[in-house]
């Protein structure tokens, strides 16, 4: 009974925690322009991350380590610099953008520009982060999150075609904008396979004192969780098709065209629906990132770490998160576009997977690490191919960037 | 350790000299019709907010800051098409022409919204209906071949 309460609970955190300005902001683009043909970029996106993710768990139950750790100490700290620097850039420009995201809801909601709005943001995600434990920082905002299952909602009284939508799910080419078409796709990818959310998990599995016992759960919360967050993103690309590209609204470069999408269908509340699912994924974001930051820095030069630990236990922990938070505050304090800059992060998060998800071969097959919970031939295949992926997408994101970019 | 190092440095290998490939395999789409479809997309946009805001779904707030960065966007667009050296000034003017009307009707709309004006937006509303078809004819045109 409590294992099911877990799994539940922890379901329900990975369906709150899913969807966030990267996921948002790309379906709606793809969703616009393309309609259901780029379905498929989310579907592949998120079986790479179910996959991902429950490596984490169980390198995290059996090993007690967390991938980062894992990098560090069976490649060396020398090997561990790159990938640590490429992550912790990449984080940066994600914790921007989600920063950005919270701002824009606030603008939405009050008026105010959404500058104003970075650096509250910034002090009120450090306060939660300082005073909070992580139970609160995981499971708290992801209840809340779980606003955004709005999206589902909406698509589901759009009463779309299904088997268009099933149509999507397969890959095909563009008939037109074919650069924007790939470039939105490695966008998507990108968005749905962050490395921080995988990480995030591991360092998330041993703050929870996972062991081996938990490997069932594990599997459950990666599979039942992401499955359902990716449902999410397919909800808010099949509104976009169905709402914005069905009023020829084929460019979403300006974020006030985004409560566009559920208005219509909801009125007044979709207005109200949308600003509250905006910034409370993006804020669960701010504070998963702005954690993975520091979770990663201090796991890298072994310093001591743990959100549930006061922060004169762990200062060198404490002072990454507070730096972080109040560093990618500040280019939108600045007036960079929020939108502009979630769909280049999404594109250079897909472009660096390769250097996080390699190690995933090695460690996962390491009998010293995973014993008998070695992967199996499927999940072998599963990394090999989002390796692959992952190569792919890092040699065509900055041609795309250029020819498609928005 | 080694083997991880050579299995990088031989895929940043093979990376660069896939970038290349993808970078010839690229193109661009013509400026007249990249600015004509964004002017489209976001004259779409604009009718929809003051269609919204008239229904009472949108807050006037949003729906003037909406239109303000809808208007840019159009003005911006224009500004740009006039700036380029095009070798066919006869057909960009036409379509440059219908975007300055658009750029108006937007602009009508953001006023009308904080005037709190239903008819004036009603107004503002046809302006840009008027203005859309002008845009589509004269891109349209644009596109045909000369004879």
């Amino acid at each position: 009974m409590k294992k099911l309460l877990e799994i539940s609970l922890g379901v329900v955190t990975s369906v709150g925690g899913f969807l966030e300005i990267g996921s948002m902001a790309t379906a709606a683009q793809a969703g616009a322009l393309f309609g259901f043909q780029l379905i498929w970029s989310v579907v592949l996106g998120t079986v790479c991350i179910i996959f991902l993710v429950e490596m984490a768990g169980r390198f995290a139950a059996v090993s007690r380590h967390t991938i980062a750790d894992g990098i560090r100490e069976r490649f060396g700290f020398n090997a561990f610099l790159w990938p640590l620097l490429t992550t912790v850039l990449v984080n940066f420009m994600v914790l921007s953008a989600e920063i950005g995201g919270v701002a824009i809801a606030g603008e939405l909601a009050t008026g105010i520009s959404f500058q104003w709005w970075a650096l509250p943001v910034a002090f009120v995600a450090w306060l939660l982060l300082w005073k909070g434990t992580f139970g609160l920082i995981e499971k708290g905002v992801s209840m809340l999150g779980l606003v955004t299952l709005c999206f589902v909602v909406a698509a589901v009284m759009l009463k779309p075609d299904w088997k268009q939508v099933a149509v999507g799910a397969a890959p095909s080419l563009p008939s037109h904008d074919t650069a924007n078409y790939w470039f939105m796709a490695v966008s998507i990818l990108g968005a749905s396979i962050s490395p921080y959310l995988f990480m995030f998990y591991s360092s998330g599995a041993i703050e929870d004192r996972w062991d081996k016992s938990y490997l069932g759960t594990n599997r459950a919360i990666a599979g039942l969780g992401m499955s359902f967050g990716g449902t999410i993103s397919v909800g808010v690309l099949i509104v976009a098709a169905l709402v914005l590209g069905a009023h020829g609204i084929s460019q979403v470069d300006d974020y006030n065209q985004l409560p566009l999408m559920l208005i219509p269908i909801f009125g007044f509340w979709g207005f109200v629906l949308f600003v509250a699912s905006l910034g409370i994924a993006c804020f669960g974001a701010v504070l998963e990132i702005a954690l993975q930051q520091a979770y990663l820095i201090a796991q890298g030069f072994g310093w001591t770490w743990g959100e549930d630990s006061k922060p004169r236990d762990n200062p060198g922990f404490a002072s990454v998160y507070s730096v972080s938070i109040f560093l990618a505050a500040i280019p939108i304090a600045l007036g960079l576009d929020p939108l502009r800059l979630t769909v280049f992060s999404m594109a250079i998060t897909a472009a660096s997977l390769p250097l996080t998800v390699v190690p995933f071969l090695f460690l996962l097959n390491d009998k010293h690490y995973v014993g008998e919970h070695r992967n199996g031939i499927i999940s072998n295949i599963a990394v090999i191919f989002i390796i692959t992926l992952g190569f792919v997408l890092a040699v065509v994101t900055i041609p795309l960037q250029i020819f498609g970019g928005t | 350790m080694k083997l991880f190092k050579n299995c990088v440095e031989r895929l940043c290998r093979a990376c660069l000299v896939m970038t290349a490939v993808a970078l010839a395999a690229c193109t661009s789409s013509d400026p007249v019709q990249q600015q004509s479809r964004t002017v489209a997309s976001a004259a779409q946009t604009a009718a929809l907010v003051t269609d919204a805001w008239m229904a009472g779904a949108a807050p006037a707030r949003y729906t003037a800051a909406t239109l303000q960065s809808l208007a840019e966007t159009v003005t911006g667009a224009d500004r740009q098409l006039r700036s380029d050296a095009s070798p066919e000034p006869g057909r960009r003017s036409e379509v440059s022409a219908a975007m300055t009307r658009l750029s108006t009707a937007v602009k009508d709309a953001e006023a009308a919204v904080k005037a709190g004006s239903r008819p004036q937006a009603d107004k503002a509303r046809q302006d840009l209906n008027g203005a859309m078809a002008d845009l589509t004819v004269a891109a349209a045109r644009y596109d045909q071949p000369q004879s």
